[in-house]
Order: structure tokens, then C-alpha cells, then sequence
């Protein structure tokens, strides 16, 4: 038997082929998704393509400040019951163009300072970059079991200048988001995913 | 306990009100639970703002949202109902429709003006601010903040390549010449008007380090690694570095060996501070430009925003006006309504109907008067009803009094014929009807010019010219005329009729048959005399009979020459006294006619024997009779009749000369209950003037008659409660009439 704690396995998988070219070009979906597994936890790197929609990146050339939020859960699956949940993190990335200085300033956690990019493509794809996010399960992960991550990027709506939202009260605000992305896979081996599922 | 159809109704209306009001609130409920639903996942919803704030939001929207569609589907059911209201008609629908059509189309053009207007100026509005002109002035704005950044930046870069080159051409980076270093950067920094301006080394290691004692921060920290690397690689850097209370424009340019530039000794960085004050300013300066151009992105959005509460504000405006049309046209036409449904009642006679209102307009002004109209009414129709009453109680006692004296009239045996005063019958009593023989339905209301033939009409009009020319109270005149062949004698009272002032109101005739008084009277006359003629005549008849008999025996031979006219004068004073004999004998009888003794007789037998026995004495004469059928019993005295029957026959034969016929017929007539006997003949006939006294005694229109047969038939007639009358026999010949009653 094999010893699966020194099992890495790197999965480059992307996802796309089921979509069109313009539905991929609107839709904003997780991709390159790359899992690091072992029984203490799983080690997860992945990216977001087309983030930011057209008007979204407009509203951030304008100057105001745009926040996505990455979901991330490891689950296991149970036959008949409901799937445990294991572990899940949420975290947030915010960028900003700075039109007195024109750089984009891109805030990776909360505490740390900004990383300014002069390129809107630079700073959007350092935001939607995301390496190795490890996530711990409360119990170590056996081989027995089939677990799943599951993935999603979402983008927080926008304020509306002038508190403008408390009259344009159905105006779109820029909400965006991906649908859940879900890996399945057992220490030692892993699963192919079954696409991008809801959750 | 039963209860009434019309509770019954109202039970079954309420219940079904108050199943559509649950229905209404379920479904409302219903709508505002799944919009809540359906908006809390609406991604302009969603996480936008605090959940508190949502269900304000939320539960304002809806709010709205159910009350417009309340307003609508009121507004359509009712204009549905008016549809069809107006379909079939119901009073008020029209007014109604022309009420919230004018509501409406008024609240339409106005509405709809004010909705245009609005738009005009909230995109006018829009449109100004987000003009150039503030585009500009916004972008000239940042262009400048912009320009400061980009400035100091380039300034410093300056500044740091000149000192650098001072340092390394006084070779100032040994550490013995420090002190020289210090002082040429705190000279330049001042002098430039630097907030900071530091060394480091190759090894990155702050040689030196001025500071402006305006820059907060004790110590100042270092510049980034990052950076220095950079320009330690031969870049001249400029970078913002934050601090305390401010921000810093570090400006980095390569310290380099003045024998050979390629070897860099350091770095020499030039700062400028930028104060919080300052930086706030330019903050401000950003923020705006961002909040502008971040809203000039929702241009359209917030243009079409506006638009959209300016058209649900003028769909309110249109919803209320039709609203208040309906309301007004509910003021108004449902009093109608209920007016017309009280004028029917009133009209079938429902006086206690009221309609209730609580209006003070108009309309309540007219309910309340006719409120007040109905009240009025009934009581008049009550005092009216109550004078009925009295009226009627009044009426009625007036027609008992009527029907007393009328049938007081018609009981009476005296007859009464009153003639208004333009001479027209007005009342006729039975009696009258009786006496003359006279129809009053044919005679009332009819002039009696009209009424009377020519030989009554002079006697009529003598006594109405008396009465007139008299001015008597009453003319009393006794008169004799003849009816259809009946002789009457009336006593008549004639009375003209005046009111209270003297005005004719025409007059009144009272009249007694006395035809059968004076009858009577005569008859008894007539039997006292012959009583009395029988008595003085008859005894002395005798003697002179026997007298003339004894001489005529004794003295007939003594006489020769005369012994003829002796015998011839003594045979007829024995016949003549023979005679006067008869005659007083007939006269005895008449007077003292014994009382009829009635037995039940077949008067067809009486009849067929008396006619067998004429038909046998006289051939010469044809003797018809016509038995009737089915003749019943009567109680009949068969010798009188037989003498009835004899001395009628005696009066045919004497009226026929030279044969002819006799016709007998006998008749019953069931409805009447009266058996007739009529004898007719062929004869000479009997004048007029004759038939008044016929039945008189000693009254003979024959000149060897005693005028004594038809009184004694007469008589008989009567003895038997019948009735004779004579009557002209057509083509000729008279025709003797008798009646008898039948048994019950």
C-alpha cells in the first residue's frame, strides 16, 4: 500500500469546453484549479477567469474600490446522509485604482499593504490568483473516504456614489459571481470533476 | 327559529364578503411573501446593505407595490362592474360613467402633462450634472492633484541625482566625512525645501538621514527594500510611502563613483511630505471625481429611475382620480339609486321606506326632502285614508238610507216616478213598473216625451203645465187611461221638487191604482141594487103572474070578440112577468153569487165539456179547442167555471153573425206557474172606449144583454185569484184572456 501523506498530486484542470466563446467571455467561472493533498489537509491554488465584467471594470478604472470574496470548503461525502462539511475559509481581495497616482493597488489580506501595478491586467490577475490555500479538516482525511473542494469567487456589489442606493434601489450594483466549483478526489487517487456544479 | 328570505340574503352577502376580504388578504399576503422572497435574492439586494435596512426598504416597496396593485384591481373590477352595470342598464351607471370618465380624462391630460414636464426637467437636471462643464472642471481638478504627485516626484528625482553627485564628488560616503555629509544634506534639504533626505549605502544602511521637523514619525521609517534594490540596480525611483499624519514622495537616484559611473557607492533619497491636511484635499479631490464618473456610469439608470417614480407618482395621480370619480359618482348615484328604488316603493305604497344618508350636500339635502316628502305623505295618506274612512262610513250610511227609502219605494204599493228638471225619468218604483206595465230600465233616463204615446202624452202635459202654472204645492188629479187594453183608473199626486233655494230639481209623481177599488166599489154598489131591485121586484111579480094567469083561465071564454087580445095581453103579461122574472132572478143571483167552492179540477174537462155542448147547439158555428199539454191540477169550482165558460161563449156566439169560429185555448206556463185560458173569436169585436167597462155590471154593448155575464165572470175570475182580460183578436173579433195560478 502506498503511503499517501508523501502523495502529491497537482492537477491543472481547466474548465471551459461546455461554454461558448462569448458565454465564457461573460461568464466569470474558477479555472486552473490546483489541488496539493495529503491527509493533513489539502493545499489549494486556483484562478479566476473573467472576473471582472466589462462594467465591472470600468467602475474600477473610475476609482472606486471593488472586493471579491473567494469561498473555499472541504467537504466529505456521506452515501446517506448529508455530506460533512470538514474545513471552509472565506477570505477577501480588494483592488483599487489610484487616480491621483494611476496605479492599482491590489490588497491581498486585509493587513498587508497594498501591491501597486501600474497594468489593470497585471493587478486584476494577481487578484484573481490565488496560490495555495490550505485548508485544515477538523479530523485527518483517510483513504476510505471520497472528499470534495469546493470553489467560488464572488464579487461584493458595488456602492453607488452619493448614497445613491437608497434611491436607485433595484439599480445593478455589479454582483458577480462563479459557480460553485467542486473537485472531488481520496487520498491517494483523485476524481475528475464533474464540471462546475450549484451548490 | 326561521329566519326571513331577506336576512337570509343578507347572511349569505355577508358571508360572502367576508370570504372574498379573507381571500383578498390571503392573496396579499401570498404576493407580498414571495416578492420579499424574490427580492431578498435580487443581486442589487443582496448583501448591499444591512439586513435592518433591506426589510425597511423592502417592506416600503412592497407596501407600495400591494397598494398599487390593490388600487388597480379595485380600479378594474369596479370599471368592469361599471361595463357591465352600464350593459344592463342600472340606473346611475350612466352618470357614473360620465363622472369617472371625466375623472379620469381630466386626471389623464393633467397628469400626463405634469409627467412630460417632469421628465423634461429631471433629464434637463440629469443632464447638468453630468455636463462638460463639470466633467472638466472635475478632471482639471485631478489633473492638478495629479500634477503635484508627478511634480514633486520629478522634482525629487532631481534633487536627489544633484545631491547624489555632490556626494560622490566630495566623496562624502566615507564614514569619516559624515559629519560633512549631514551637513550637505540638511543645506540641500533645506534649500530645496525637502521633508527628508537620506543615504544609504550599497549595503542598504542609512548613512545619513535630515529631517524637516514638520514630518512626524520618530524614527523615520526606512525606505523599502523593494526600492532600494531597484535603484541600487542602477534606476532612479520614485515612490509614495505612507507615515503617521502624512505621506511621502521618496525620490531614489543612484549614488555613483565619479571616477567611474558604472559602480554605484548608494542611494540617495530625496522626500517630499506631504501633509495630512494636504493629502485630505487631494482625497477629496479623487473621491470626487470617482463619485462622479462612478455615477455618470448610472447616467441612463438614475435618469430612468426618476422616470419611473415620476410615472408610478402619475399613475397614483390617475388611480386616485378614478378613485375619487368613483367615489364622487357613488356619492351621487347611489342615492339616486336608492331614490329611484324609494319612489317605486312609495309609488306601490311603502310610505315607512327611508333612505339613510349621511351626506350634507346636496344630494343629502335631496334625500332628506324627500325623506320629509314621504313622512308628509303618509300622513296625509293617513288623514286622507282616515277621512275615507268617514267618508266611506258616511257613504255607506247614506246608501243604507238609499236602499231603505228605495226599497221602501219599491215596496210601497203606490207608484213613484220622479223626472229631473229637464223632464227625464230619474227613478221608477216596482209599483209604478207594476201599475203601468212598464220596463224602468227602458224608461229611466228617458225624456217622457220619449216614454209616452200621443194619446197619454196631452193628459201628461196638461198636468205638468198645471203643476207649473198652478205653482201649487201638489196637483191631485184622478185620471183614466189605457194600457195595452186595460182601463186603469189612477189617482196621481204631482209634486214638483225645488231645493233648499227654490231651484227646480223637477218633479215627483205618486199615483194609486184604484181601477180595482172603484171595481169593487162599484160592484158592491151594483149588488146592493139588485138586491134591492130582486126584492122590490121580485115579490110583486108573483101576484101579477098568478093574477094574470087566473084571468086569462077564468075570463078567456067570457070573451068572443076579444077573447084573442085578451088571451094574446094575458100570455104576455105572463111572459114579460116570466121574464122580469129571469131577470131578477139573474139580478138575485149576481148579488148574492155564492162563495166559490174549489176542488181539484181538470179545467180542460170543464172547457171540453161546455165546448161539446155549444158544438152541439150551434152548427152552425166552428168550436176550435186546443187542449194544452202537461195542464196541471187546479183547485177550480167546476160550476162556476162552467158558467165562465157558458157566458163567454154566449158573448162569441152574440158577436158572430152568420157562423164563424169560436177558438179555445188552453196553455200553462211553467216559469210563471199561470194557466191561461183564452176564448176568441171572429165577431164584430168590441170598441175601445167599451173595454175600459166591460166587466162592469149592467154594462152591455148587446141591447137584450143584462150586462151582467162578463161582472159575474169577472167575478168568478177573481174568486179563483185569476185575472181576465179582453183583447182585440187579430184579424178580428175580441179575444177574453183568463189567468189562473197554479197550486204552489
Amino acid at each position: 500500500m502506498r503511503r499517501v501523506s508523501t502523495w502529491l498530486l497537482l492537477l491543472s484542470l481547466t474548465f471551459g469546453s461546455g461554454f461558448s466563446p462569448a458565454m465564457a467571455k461573460e461568464k466569470a467561472r474558477i479555472t486552473d484549479v490546483t489541488l496539493v493533498i495529503d491527509k493533513g489537509g489539502v493545499g489549494i491554488s486556483f484562478s479566476v477567469q473573467h472576473c471582472f465584467s466589462p462594467k465591472i471594470e470600468e467602475t474600477i478604472q473610475s476609482g472606486v474600490p471593488v472586493t471579491v470574496f473567494f469561498s473555499v470548503r472541504l467537504s466529505q461525502t456521506k452515501r446517506l446522509w448529508r455530506d460533512r462539511r470538514l474545513a471552509s475559509l472565506r477570505f477577501a481581495r480588494r483592488i483599487h485604482y489610484d487616480n491621483l497616482k494611476k496605479v492599482y493597488e491590489v490588497f491581498l489580506e486585509d493587513t498587508s499593504p497594498a501591491v501597486v501595478f501600474e497594468d489593470f491586467s497585471e493587478a486584476s490577475e494577481s487578484l484573481a490568483s490565488v496560490d495555495n490555500v490550505r485548508l485544515i479538516p477538523r479530523r485527518p482525511l483517510t483513504e476510505q473516504a471520497t472528499y470534495y473542494v469546493s470553489l467560488k469567487a464572488e464579487l461584493d456589489p458595488v456602492r453607488l456614489p452619493f448614497r445613491l442606493e437608497s434611491v436607485l434601489f433595484f439599480v445593478w450594483s455589479g454582483r458577480r459571481e462563479t459557480d460553485w466549483f467542486v473537485q472531488r478526489f481520496r487520498v491517494g487517487s483523485f476524481v475528475l470533476p464533474k464540471k462546475e456544479e450549484t451548490q | 327559529m326561521t329566519q326571513t328570505p331577506r336576512r337570509r340574503s343578507e347572511d349569505r352577502h355577508g358571508s360572502r364578503k367576508r370570504r372574498n376580504e379573507i381571500l383578498i388578504i390571503g392573496f396579499t399576503a401570498l404576493i407580498l411573501a414571495g416578492l420579499f422572497v424574490f427580492e431578498w435574492h435580487l443581486p442589487q439586494v443582496k448583501g448591499k446593505l444591512t439586513t435592518g435596512r433591506n426589510i425597511f426598504y423592502l417592506s416600503l416597496i412592497n407596501l407600495n407595490v400591494i397598494l398599487l396593485l390593490l388600487m388597480l384591481f379595485l380600479i378594474i373590477r369596479n370599471l368592469v362592474k361599471l361595463v357591465f352595470e352600464r350593459k344592463r342598464k342600472i340606473l346611475g351607471s350612466k352618470l357614473r360613467t360620465k363622472l369617472v370618465t371625466a375623472f379620469l380624462g381630466f386626471s389623464l391630460v393633467t397628469a400626463f402633462v405634469l409627467f412630460f414636464v417632469a421628465v423634461g426637467l429631471i433629464t434637463s437636471a440629469v443632464e447638468k450634472w453630468f455636463s462638460i462643464q463639470v466633467e472638466k472642471s472635475l478632471e482639471g481638478s485631478l489633473e492638478v492633484a495629479q500634477t503635484y504627485y508627478r511634480d514633486f516626484a520629478k522634482n525629487g528625482i532631481n534633487h536627489a541625482v544633484r545631491m547624489a553627485g555632490w556626494v560622490s564628488e566630495q566623496d562624502l560616503m566615507e564614514p569619516s566625512r559624515n559629519d560633512l555629509l549631514i551637513q550637505l544634506l540638511e543645506k540641500k534639504r533645506s534649500e530645496y525645501g525637502l521633508g527628508i533626505v537620506e543615504v544609504f549605502s550599497a549595503d542598504m544602511e542609512r548613512l545619513g538621514c535630515v529631517t524637516d521637523k514638520e514630518v512626524p514619525g520618530n524614527p523615520i521609517p526606512a525606505a523599502p527594500i523593494e526600492v532600494l534594490q531597484e535603484c541600487l540596480g542602477g534606476k532612479e525611483v520614485s515612490k509614495t510611502q505612507p507615515l503617521d499624519r502624512g505621506e511621502l514622495i521618496r525620490s531614489l537616484a543612484p549614488i555613483r563613483e565619479t571616477k567611474n559611473p558604472e559602480v554605484i557607492l548608494g542611494v540617495l533619497s530625496a522626500s517630499y511630505f506631504l501633509p495630512e491636511k494636504l493629502m485630505a484635499k487631494m482625497g477629496k479631490i479623487s473621491q470626487a471625481y470617482v463619485d462622479y464618473t462612478h455615477a455618470k456610469m448610472y447616467k441612463g439608470t438614475i435618469k430612468m429611475n426618476y422616470l419611473l417614480y415620476m410615472l408610478m407618482v402619475t399613475l397614483l395621480i390617475i388611480f386616485l382620480a378614478t378613485w375619487v370619480g368613483f367615489y364622487l359618482a357613488k356619492g351621487i348615484t347611489v342615492p339616486i339609486q336608492e331614490l329611484a328604488e324609494a319612489t317605486d316603493k312609495v309609488a306601490q305604497g311603502d310610505l315607512d321606506f327611508h333612505i339613510s344618508t349621511e351626506s350634507r350636500d346636496e344630494i343629502g339635502t335631496l334625500v332628506e326632502a324627500f325623506n320629509r316628502m314621504t313622512h308628509d305623505l303618509k300622513v296625509s295618506t293617513t288623514e286622507v285614508e282616515r277621512k275615507t274612512l268617514d267618508l266611506e262610513g258616511t257613504n255607506i250610511e247614506l246608501f243604507q238610507r238609499k236602499k231603505y227609502m228605495e226599497i221602501v219605494l219599491q215596496k210601497i204599493a203606490t207608484g213613484v216616478i220622479s223626472l229631473d228638471r229637464d223632464g227625464r225619468v230619474s227613478t221608477m218604483n216596482k209599483s209604478a213598473e207594476k201599475i203601468l206595465d212598464a220596463n224602468s230600465e227602458w224608461v229611466v233616463g228617458r225624456h217622457y216625451r220619449e216614454i209616452l204615446g200621443p194619446e197619454h202624452l196631452g193628459m201628461v202635459k196638461d198636468l205638468v203645465k198645471e203643476v207649473r202654472d198652478t205653482r201649487d204645492e201638489t196637483v191631485e188629479k184622478q185620471i183614466t187611461i189605457t194600457i195595452r187594453d186595460r182601463a186603469l183608473t189612477l189617482l196621481v199626486h204631482l209634486n214638483p221638487l225645488r231645493d233648499e233655494e227654490g231651484h227646480n230639481m223637477g218633479m215627483v209623481a205618486v199615483f194609486e191604482d184604484l181601477t180595482q177599488l172603484l171595481k169593487a166599489q162599484r160592484m158592491a154598489a151594483w149588488r146592493e141594487v139588485a138586491r134591492r131591485i130582486a126584492h122590490e121586484i121580485k115579490n110583486p111579480l108573483t101576484p101579477i103572474q098568478l093574477s094574470a094567469e087566473r084571468l086569462r083561465r077564468r075570463y078567456r071564454d067570457r070573451f068572443t070578440d076579444d077573447a084573442d087580445v085578451f088571451d094574446e095581453c094575458t100570455k104576455t103579461i105572463v111572459r114579460e112577468a116570466g121574464g122580469l122574472k129571469n131577470m131578477v132572478n139573474e139580478f138575485s143571483n149576481f148579488a148574492s153569487m155564492p162563495a166559490a167552492n174549489p176542488v181539484p179540477s181538470d179545467l180542460n174537462d170543464i172547457v171540453r165539456e161546455t165546448v161539446v155542448l155549444y158544438q152541439e147547439a150551434h152548427k152552425d158555428i166552428q168550436f176550435d179547442f186546443q187542449s194544452g199539454m202537461d195542464l196541471p191540477i187546479l183547485d177550480l169550482d167546476r160550476d162556476q167555471m162552467r158558467r165562465v165558460m157558458i157566458n163567454l161563449f154566449e158573448n162569441a156566439i152574440a158577436a158572430i153573425d152568420n157562423g164563424g169560429d169560436i177558438r179555445v185555448q188552453t196553455d200553462y206556463d211553467k216559469e210563471l206557474s199561470m194557466v191561461s185560458l183564452s176564448v176568441s173569436d171572429n165577431g164584430r169585436g168590441i170598441p175601445e172606449e167599451a173595454k175600459t167597462r166591460l166587466f162592469e155590471p149592467y154594462f152591455s154593448t148587446k141591447k137584450a144583454g143584462t150586462g151582467l155575464g162578463l161582472a159575474i165572470v169577472n167575478n168568478i175570475v177573481a174568486d179563483h185569484s185569476g185575472y181576465i182580460r179582453v183583447r182585440d183578436n187579430v184579424p178580428r173579433g175580441t179575444r177574453f184572456i183568463i189567468e189562473l195560478p197554479a197550486k204552489g
